[in-house]
């Protein structure tokens, strides 16, 4: 079997023997310094964990982000399109092989520091091994991360001819932090929980490492899937958009593994966090997307063509999770369960909206905000069809941030009667705000669609015989 | 071996192709010509698979291209009109991580790397990183990986642009060659006297429209140069020059009166040579000698003028 000729190619580049050689000394070098420093090995297990971040996290997301970035930049993107590589080879050549170098200095540095910790007499060589775990886990995730949002920058903009580096780690350095210390966030996120020192998930006690570790390898393989699945769209395979709502549900299932028992058997919370995750990825979604009129265009004339039955496979990504959030909204609302919640009870599970304090929950409000939801998501569309911004998406953003903050925080001390007809607010949500909610999205709904059915300007010979006409 | 049917491209707020179909026969090179933004290139882009259009559909031997883009790009070869190279790895690196990537069998990648280096004389430039090559070079790296996994279609982007004449005229003769290997090739370029030598087909593209595809040249010789319109003048006039002409082998076509005459004849400028010998032999008071230039120019400007005319009297037509 041969080897991908994707990582193949990276390691040509990558692992020049001069630079394994200049890694392998400096390593070395600095290794043995601290050592005659400090003979106690403190020093150095502390140098080399600093390096390990260094190298493996913050280096390697640079280079696992430019893995994508400098194919576009170098123009060579293209001609990589143009290669019989499937997705999978596509997305694991350059997942490692783009870091092959950063690995290589990585895994030298790890191993100083698993003989630091060790050697120091401080840790068990199976404690310092699961630490090593955990860090080579979130090494992965934070990489795979990088590769999925720079692929879904370059999905907003499909013909651009740069792409930057720095937004796409960014997100990946965050995804770990918020991973590696996921029990530590466990007890801010979840402070009314039966969640003690220990972590506990679905009855299931064990050391907070163990689980963390357990934890990080488990979202490191979701990113990595995530990374293929962009890579197959970017790469023109047709499909379903089901990754993303897979996601949203193996999330709402991994956090339902944090209630209580009593609780994680109630239907209802499983539909409260379900409601809660699916809004979220809904929104996520909506400002992954490459919203531009083209796209929506080429939607409704596939539908509406010869062609229909290969109409979902241009299904926008924020649908599915739209429709799941409709799903648990529906569920709620016949479930009867709301009035045993509020938004004390299920804190920030249930994100903690900003208007808390206000109330508790209703069925006017779950059935509101997911309306608003819906008219957000068209409002996002409407700006990338109507306005002539160079960056509609992050403009849209910018207006549902002020409506959501100093707009609805004016409202609600000025007329508090009117904010209810603008998002969702609870303990005030009614019937009218279900209309409103209801009547915007219809509204802004009608103007996209005719604004996607809008016939383009003709090409200029047209134009030009057009104009004849009129003179 | 390529069908085009219907495919409607739109960039924001203008269509860029407009319902474009056309049929390319096997082993045909078809000179795709059009003005800055007549949509040549997406045209190219959508062919390959690169983009997908709004409408319409894009056969490669039989494939759609869009539900199998990635078995489509093993029977396609192609060249933006901007490409890049990997300049850190070597001309052998660049030629072996094509043929790898585009399936070609491990036992023959070695082979198809010599091959390519060979057909686009790079040969001797094996060890050298790409990006110490010149630009002529860059162009020929490209080309060679392009051609590495022998497509049975190429797509070039104004492959010419950048080469210098010497560069131009060998890219012509790599085009014939692939073409006498049963390759189907579709060429876009501004400079139309570069592809009137070797193509055989016209593809007039205006405003994302197929203006016209036609046969340039009515066929070709057994070298696989399309044959090309002589014009001989004599010194004076000759008494039954047509009946003459056509006397002399490779002269079958000729007709004239008097002092000029026309003929259809190979291009290959051996043939040529050989050709005005066997006349200026036959006794003929050969003056001049020489293939009509500008003809494919001259084709391409009044096509393109006639469909903007007729375009321009169906809107008065309407108005009225």
């Amino acid at each position: 079997m041969s080897l991908n000729p994707e990582f193949r190619r990276n390691l040509w580049t990558e692992l020049r023997p001069h630079r394994l050689l200049v890694m392998l000394i400096v390593v070395g070098l600095v290794a043995a310094l601290l050592i005659s420093i400090d003979k106690s090995y403190e020093m150095l297990r502390y140098v080399a964990l600093v390096g390990f971040y260094g190298v493996v996290y913050i280096w390697g997301s640079r280079r696992a982000a430019a893995a994508v970035s400098d194919e576009v930049n170098a123009r060579t993107w293209e001609m990589q399109r143009m290669t019989a590589l499937g997705a999978w080879q596509m997305t694991w050549g350059k997942l490692f092989g783009s870091t092959a170098f950063v690995w290589y200095g990585g895994l030298l540095v790890l191993a100083v520091l698993l003989f630091a910790s060790v050697a120091g007499g401080g840790r068990s060589l199976d404690a310092a091994l699961a630490d090593a775990g955990l860090k080579l886990a979130g090494g992965v995730l934070v990489h795979a991360v990088a590769i999925a949002v720079s692929l879904v920058l370059l999905a907003k903009r499909p013909r651009s001819q740069t792409l930057p580096v720095t937004f796409s780690q960014m997100i990946g350095l965050a995804a770990v932090l918020a991973m590696e210390n996921l029990p530590q966030a466990g007890l801010v996120l979840l402070p009314n929980l039966n969640l003690s020192g220990t972590a506990v998930w679905y009855g299931y006690a064990g050391t907070t490492q163990s689980f963390a570790l357990a934890s990080v390898v488990v979202f490191a393989l979701w990113a990595v899937f995530g990374a293929y699945r962009l890579m197959r769209a970017e790469l023109q395979f047709e499909g379903l958009p089901w990754g993303w709502p897979l996601f949203t549900l193996f999330s709402v299932a991994y956090i339902c593994g944090f209630l209580p028992p009593e609780m994680a058997a109630r239907l209802d919370f499983w539909l409260l966090i379900g409601f809660t995750l699916s809004a979220l990825a809904t929104y996520i979604a909506i400002f992954a997307e490459n919203n531009g009129v083209l796209r929506y265009r080429a939607l409704l004339a596939t539908a509406e063509g010869e062609r229909s039955g290969r109409a979902h496979h241009r299904l926008p990504r924020w649908l599915p999770v739209y429709l799941l959030l409709v799903v648990c909204t529906l569920g709620l609302l016949a479930s009867g369960g709301l009035s045993s919640f509020s938004f004390g009870t299920v804190g920030a599970v249930a994100l903690p909206y900003f208007y808390a304090e206000t109330g508790g929950l209703s069925r006017f409000w779950i059935g509101a905000l997911t309306l608003f939801a819906l008219r957000d998501i068209f409002f996002v569309l409407a700006v990338n069809g109507f306005s002539r911004s160079r960056k509609p998406d992050l403009t849209a953003f910018v207006y549902l941030l002020l409506l959501y903050g100093p707009v609805v925080w004016l409202l609600l001390r000025l007329a508090p009667e009117v904010s209810s007809l603008l998002i969702a607010v609870p303990g005030q949500a009614s019937a009218l705000s279900l209309a409103s909610a209801a009547v915007q999205a219809v509204v802004l709904g009608v103007l996209l669609i005719r604004a996607w059915r809008r016939p383009v300007a003709p090409p200029p010979v047209e134009r030009r015989a057009a104009e004849f006409q009129v003179g | 071996m390529i069908d085009v049917a219907g495919v409607t491209y739109d960039y924001p707020g203008i269509r860029a192709l407009s319902q474009v179909g056309f049929t390319v026969e096997e082993g045909s090179i078809v000179a795709m010509v059009g003005a800055n933004g007549a949509g040549k290139s997406t045209l190219l882009r959508c062919m390959a698979a690169l983009d997908r259009p709004l409408a319409g559909e894009v056969r490669i031997d039989g494939i759609d291209v869009f539900e199998d883009s990635r078995y489509a790009h093993r029977l396609l070869g192609y060249l933006p009109d901007f490409f890049g190279l990997y300049d850190e790895l070597t001309v052998r690196q660049c030629l072996a991580y094509r043929a790898a990537a585009l399936d070609v069998e491990a036992s023959q990648r070695d082979e198809a790397v010599e091959r390519a280096a060979r057909r686009m004389q790079i040969d001797d430039r094996m060890k050298q990183p790409a990006g110490e090559l010149s630009r002529g070079l860059r162009q020929r790296l490209a080309i060679a990986q392009a051609i590495i996994h022998e497509p049975p279609v190429l797509l070039l982007d104004e492959p010419a642009s950048g080469l210098d004449p010497e560069a131009r005229v060998s890219l012509a003769e790599v085009l014939r060659e692939l073409r006498r290997g049963g390759m189907t090739i579709v060429v876009s370029s501004h400079i139309l006297a570069e592809l009137e030598d070797y193509s055989t087909h016209m593809l007039i593209l205006d405003a994302g429209r197929v203006v016209e595809y036609r046969r340039l040249h009515a066929g070709e010789g057994q070298d696989g140069r399309v044959r090309v319109l002589l014009r001989l003048v004599m010194a004076e006039p000759v008494p039954d020059l047509a009946r003459r002409l056509a006397a002399i082998p490779g002269l079958e076509t000729a007709e004239g009166e008097g002092r000029i005459a026309q003929a259809e004849v190979s291009s290959d400028p051996a043939a040529l040579h050989a050709l005005m010998k066997r006349v200026i032999d036959a006794g003929l008071p050969l003056a001049e000698f020489a293939p009509l230039r500008g003809s494919l120019q001259d084709a391409y400007i009044a096509r393109l003028e006639e469909e903007r005319l007729a375009l321009a009297s169906a809107g008065r037509g309407g108005a009225s």
